[in-house]
């Protein structure tokens, strides 16, 4: 799927090993190698034991949505202005509370409600993809 | 000798517009002389300064030299939002407490509609947080905290109805007060029929965006007891956030639950009052939502029911809690919640004309934000220490 120009993440040293799986269609989140704590967003140590140790680990691609807005007044570079479009919260199975923002996507925005079952894909662009979530098969 | 107690003496502000000709410091100095003379005071007993701004204002060291203070002795630029209304009094209070300074104006001054606004400027933003939520069209104020209402929605069945009782209400206020912006009725049924924002806010759940200033001055209770309009006192005051106490709160636990409940007890226990004390409640209210919350939040029903809460009737100014006399950020004007602080210290002086409550003696003002913010109670002249 060809994506219209969304603004471009800005990659950091942090940020980079989640860009660059997302570019090969793998969805990774960052994740503690001392307490195994999985957090998102990402951050240069650990926000339950304050280790530096971290690594990024593969997730399912699977959630549920935890709230969401549908918006309609656009505003962001790059959407089209007479399109709304849904952000949502997703929480992973994989752990209680750890969450991803993201779209949800090939879904009649009246059917998008809290705890629709998701999975994820990706929408490419020239140089990033993006995570996005589609209703669960 | 007894501690110094700091107390509010003045209060200033500019017309509040959707587009003025006067430059950012233009209102900023008219606000600060407006509150400096509110004070009984001359710009020469002036010497702490302080300001509160998203990189959207004019800085003190411009404000205090086009003022011509002589001798700055504390100031201070707050790189932060609408969460810092309060924390910047309490913040200027301690300046006095501790001796830096012994008459300090605090001023908030923007051009929110004509100039840099809240709504937009973040969305071609794609470093450090923003990279993992502009590309998902996800940045404004109304989509950010949209979540944390439909969450309340999913919790508790808050409906848009309740919603619309605060819109409602918050304009019937504004109706009573010359400086608000928004004064013409809002029906319930406009409300309902309002644009679409971001589902589940439409035009009317979301506040304004406005140009004005507002400015504050406070001193020491001793010499705010011979201030021309008398002192108001702060009671207490608090400011922090939760385990996550950045936007959009990324791994906040639970999006129904505010950092607020921890911040209202730390208040009423340092003020030592409790929250049916409260004879009008100055609430942010960037969003109708936030006005449920808090009344959840800061205890005067339980969780989940600050909905019907608003439904019965109870945030009117005749009500058990009235709630932004003023018309609020909503329809009074958008100065970041300062506009907030100048209506508690209206309302405690009986100064409030029509929109006047009965008997206010203790006003509550918050600065929310979900995830941080800060919050005071302040007392009229029956309060002195």
């Amino acid at each position: 799927m060809q994506l219209p120009s969304r603004p471009t993440p800005i990659e950091d040293d942090i940020s980079r090993p989640f860009w660059d799986a997302c570019r090969q269609h793998e969805l990774r989140v960052q994740r503690c190698e001392v307490c195994h704590n999985f957090q998102y967003f990402p951050g240069p140590i650990c926000r339950a034991c304050a280790s530096t140790d971290l690594t990024w680990s593969a997730v399912s691609g699977l959630g549920t949505v935890y709230s969401f807005v549908v918006v309609h007044n656009v505003v962001t570079p790059g959407f089209p202005p007479d399109q709304p479009y849904v952000v949502a919260w997703i929480e992973l199975p994989e752990q209680r509370g750890l969450r991803l923002l993201s779209n949800v996507v090939d879904c009649p925005l009246n059917d998008v409600r809290i705890d629709l079952r998701v999975e994820v894909a990706f929408l490419d662009s020239d140089d990033f993809s993006v995570p996005v979530f589609h209703p669960a098969t | 000798m007894p501690p110094r107690v700091a107390a509010i003496a003045g209060i200033g502000y500019t017309k509040y517009t959707r587009s003025t000709q006067a430059s950012l410091a233009g209102l900023a100095l008219e606000a600060s002389l407006n509150a400096v003379e509110d004070a009984g005071m001359s710009i020469r007993d002036i010497d702490g300064l302080v300001c509160y701004h998203q990189n959207d204002s004019v800085l003190v060291r411009d404000v205090s030299t086009s003022l011509g203070i002589k001798e700055l002795r504390w100031w201070s630029d707050i790189l932060a939002g609408g969460t810092f209304n309060c924390a910047v009094i309490a913040q200027a209070a301690m300046a006095i407490e501790s001796g830096l300074a012994n008459n300090v104006v605090v001023y908030r001054a923007l051009k929110g509609r004509s100039g840099k606004r809240m709504g937009r400027y973040r969305a071609s933003l794609a470093d450090g947080v923003h990279q993992f939520m502009t590309p998902f069209g996800f940045s404004t104020p109304a989509e950010i905290f949209g979540m944390t209402c439909r969450r309340h929605m999913h919790e508790y069945g808050t409906t848009r109805e309740q919603l619309g009782r605060v819109a409602v209400t918050e304009r019937l206020h504004a109706s009573l007060n010359d400086r608000a912006v928004m004064r013409q009725a809002l029906t319930m049924e406009e409300y309902l029929a309002g644009r679409i924002i971001a589902d589940p806010y439409t035009l009317f759940d979301c506040c304004q965006e406005t140009d004005g200033a507002c400015a504050v001055v406070l001193t020491s209770s001793e010499r705010a007891q011979s201030a021309p309009h008398g002192p108001v006192f702060i009671l207490g005051a608090v400011h922090g956030g939760g385990s996550v106490p950045r936007v959009p709160f990324d791994g906040w636990p639970d999006l129904s639950i505010s950092a607020f409940p921890r911040l209202a007890t730390e208040l009423f226990e340092r003020a030592r009052i409790a929250p049916s004390d409260v004879d009008v409640a100055l609430l942010y209210d960037a969003f109708t939502f936030e006005v449920i919350q808090q009344i959840e939040d800061f205890g005067f029903c339980e969780p989940g029911e600050g909905g019907p809460f608003v439904e019965d009737g109870n945030i009117a100014l005749t009500g058990r809690l009235p709630v932004n006399p003023h018309g609020g950020l909503l329809s009074e004007a958008y100065i970041h919640g300062l506009n907030h602080v100048i209506e508690a210290v209206q309302q405690l002086r009986s100064e409030a004309g029509s929109r006047q409550v009965r008997g206010a003696e203790v006003a509550l003002v918050t600065g929310f934000g979900f995830c941080a913010g800060s919050a005071m109670l302040l007392g009229g002249a029956s309060a002195a220490p």
